[in-house]
């Protein structure tokens, strides 16, 4: 009946969550008159934003067979930078071009130490995620830096452009920028050669050392601009943001299909994952649940998520 | 699942909602962080004034000590159309886009301690922070004699609420021959515990340790109780139940105590003034309470109501 079988199988989860995520809207929607609103999508899209952007480069991260723990203090360390670098009158794009250029260098220097030493990549992004977090208590001092640039807080977060929020336009900039580097370049094919077996993508002659390393610069500059998209929400630089987000990537990624060991994986699946997610947290707190249970809820929700992916796998 | 149970569960869902939708009025509570006795105390207590108003509900949301995650819980009230907010701040900076959001929609944010800069209705014990740092020094001061090496354990980021605390304790010692020899930070008990202890040993002639709240000192308590110090004196902020139990074992000089059932009451009573329309005063200042060995029971009742 259908000519690829195995094509529809593999687009399989990323259906279930969008699927899933229609149904949380319509449960949602008839429970409270308040949830199907402009304003309301306004804040779901506001709120899973910066999430999402992780996530993506998560997904790249993970379907090359690695991960990367250090994405949720990366946020936090290019929010300060870029906020100490807006208060010593730097300009604006200058600013925000350095900060991320730091989080580039933390994916390099993570990615290169793994391949370079054949560590695990969990190990050293769990390293990476202590540094960056000194390093971003150490320049603030502990403190919150407030950052005044009305261009900057326009150009990250709190504008406009039509109906849709500057926060979620880039959401949606960078999910159309990952979709491409993932579908139609070799680079992207090449990522998931790495992830499915890179000693046979190593006989192939693909540099997978190279590729690792630019995965961890693509995670490490997505989760840069991460902050900078925080650091605007938040109109400040604070050291103690983005502390458990680089898990809530992993949930976002794991949702939308993709597995630990480079299988399956959607960029598709990852946005509408990170979409439940917020979705969840959202309606819940407008239909007043307790917020206790909403963290039980989250948790259930992804393990019957996983669940259910792994047993269509098998 | 077949289609007619999902119909059938949606509709009960929907006959559910239909019943909630009765009560006129609805305020929010958002919280800082909801796990420890202060917290849980504070929300009980609003709880329990607006449950004498069976047309109000209460909406309560945990930022867990999240700047984003309070952010986004202060969004989501505004836009559920609650009539009123309370708002413990967790940063006061950060916060406020999502307080000016709710100032646009007009809905009146009653804050718990000072959020400078915001447009609130009323603040409840503006002044708490900073008179509970230095009622908790002077305590110290007291203790000690005011002569000798102090410690002085704070956070390891910048808190407006606990550098109000620090300003309060600093300039309580600044007259005393008292000297901050060790400032460590931590919001872990356990991991505090582990840091006087290496502080004892550096300065094994330390009179006085001061901490910014709870954890804290509960921590350095313990570390005084392995290292047999009982010498030393111990004071800070708040009074939570494992505090309690310190103090009246000696091992805790004394403690500012918060008095979240008089801050949650109060504002609660603001929001409730404000909805019958009678007028609400800018500022509502709560008492100071010391809690030494002399007066612990008398303020456990107080304080836990127990």
């Amino acid at each position: 009946m259908f000519p690829d079988a195995n094509a529809l199988k593999r687009k399989l989860p990323q259906i279930g969550i969008a699927v899933a995520f229609l149904i949380l809207v319509v449960i949602f929607s008839m429970l409270s008159p308040a949830f199907f609103t402009y304003s309301n999508f306004a804040n779901i899209a506001n709120q899973t934003a910066i999430i999402s952007v992780l996530a993506f480069g998560m997904t790249l991260v993970m379907l090359a067979g690695g991960i990367d723990l250090s994405v949720g203090s990366i946020v936090s360390l290019s929010a300060v930078v870029c906020a100490l670098l807006l208060g010593a009158d730097v300009p604006t794009p200058i600013a925000m071009g350095l900060s991320i250029l730091t989080g580039v260098a933390f994916g390099a220097t993570s990615g290169f130490i793994a391949v370079r030493w054949g560590v695990q990549t969990f190990l050293v992004t769990l390293g990476a995620l202590s540094v960056a977090r000194g390093l971003s208590l150490v320049l603030s001092e502990g403190r919150t830096i407030y950052i005044e640039s009305d261009l900057f807080l326009a150009l990250t977060a709190q504008g406009f452009i039509g109906p849709v929020p500057v926060l979620f336009a880039w959401t949606l900039i960078f999910f159309v920028l990952s979709w491409v580097i993932l579908n139609l370049t070799t680079f992207g094919r090449k990522v998931r050669a790495v992830g499915g077996n890179i000693v046979a993508a190593r006989h192939a002659g693909l540099r997978t050392n190279w590729i690792v390393i630019r995965v961890f610069m693509l995670s490490g500059g997505l989760a840069a601009f991460g902050g900078l998209m925080m650091a605007g929400r938040l109109s400040s630089g604070l050291p103690t943001v983005g502390i458990g987000m680089e898990l809530d990537a992993i949930a976002a990624a794991v949702l939308g299909g993709t597995g630990f060991k480079g299988e399956g994986g959607s960029l598709v699946g990852t946005f509408f994952g990170a979409l439940v997610m917020g979705t969840v947290i959202n309606g819940l707190t407008i239909l007043g649940i307790n917020p206790y249970v909403q963290e039980i809820t989250k948790g259930v929700i992804i393990v019957f998520a996983v669940v259910i992916i792994s047993m269509r796998r098998n | 699942m077949t289609m007619k149970t999902i119909i059938l569960s949606l509709l009960v869902l929907m006959s559910w909602a239909g019943c909630t939708s009765e009560q006129s009025q609805t305020i929010g509570l958002s919280m800082h962080f909801m796990r420890d006795d202060y917290a849980v105390r504070l929300v009980d207590t609003v709880t329990e004034v607006v449950a004498q108003h069976p047309d109000i509900r209460l909406v309560v949301t945990d930022a867990n000590a999240t700047p984003q995650k309070q952010l986004a819980d202060i969004e989501n009230l505004v836009v559920q159309g609650v009539d009123a907010i309370i708002v413990v701040p967790i940063d006061e900076k950060a916060i406020l886009p999502a307080i000016r959001k709710a100032n646009d929609a007009n809905i009146p944010v009653i804050a718990i301690t000072t959020i400078p800069d915001a447009t609130v209705l009323t603040t409840i014990a503006a002044s708490g922070d900073y008179a509970n740092g230095k009622a908790s020094g002077e305590l110290l001061v007291e203790a000690t004699g005011g002569r000798g090496k102090l410690a002085m354990i704070g956070i390891p980021y910048s808190l407006w609420r606990i550098d109000q605390r620090e300003r309060g304790f600093l300039d309580a010692i600044e007259a005393t021959d008292l000297e901050v020899v060790a400032r460590q930070s931590g919001l872990d008990q356990a991991k505090i515990q582990d840091t006087v202890a290496g502080i004892l040993v550096a300065h094994p002639d330390l009179v006085g340790i001061w901490c910014t709240f709870s954890n804290q000192i509960v921590g350095a308590a313990d570390a005084l109780r392995s290292a047999k110090r009982k010498d030393i004196a111990l004071t800070g902020i708040d009074a939570d139940k494992a505090i309690i139990e310190r103090i009246r074992s000696g091992w805790i000089t004394g403690t500012a105590a918060q008095f979240p059932d008089q801050q949650g009451r109060l504002a609660a009573q603001a929001i409730l003034d404000h909805f019958a329309g009678n007028p609400v005063a800018t500022n509502y200042e709560v008492p100071i309470g010391l809690v030494t060995r002399g007066n612990v029971d008398e303020m456990e009742r107080t304080i836990w109501g127990e």
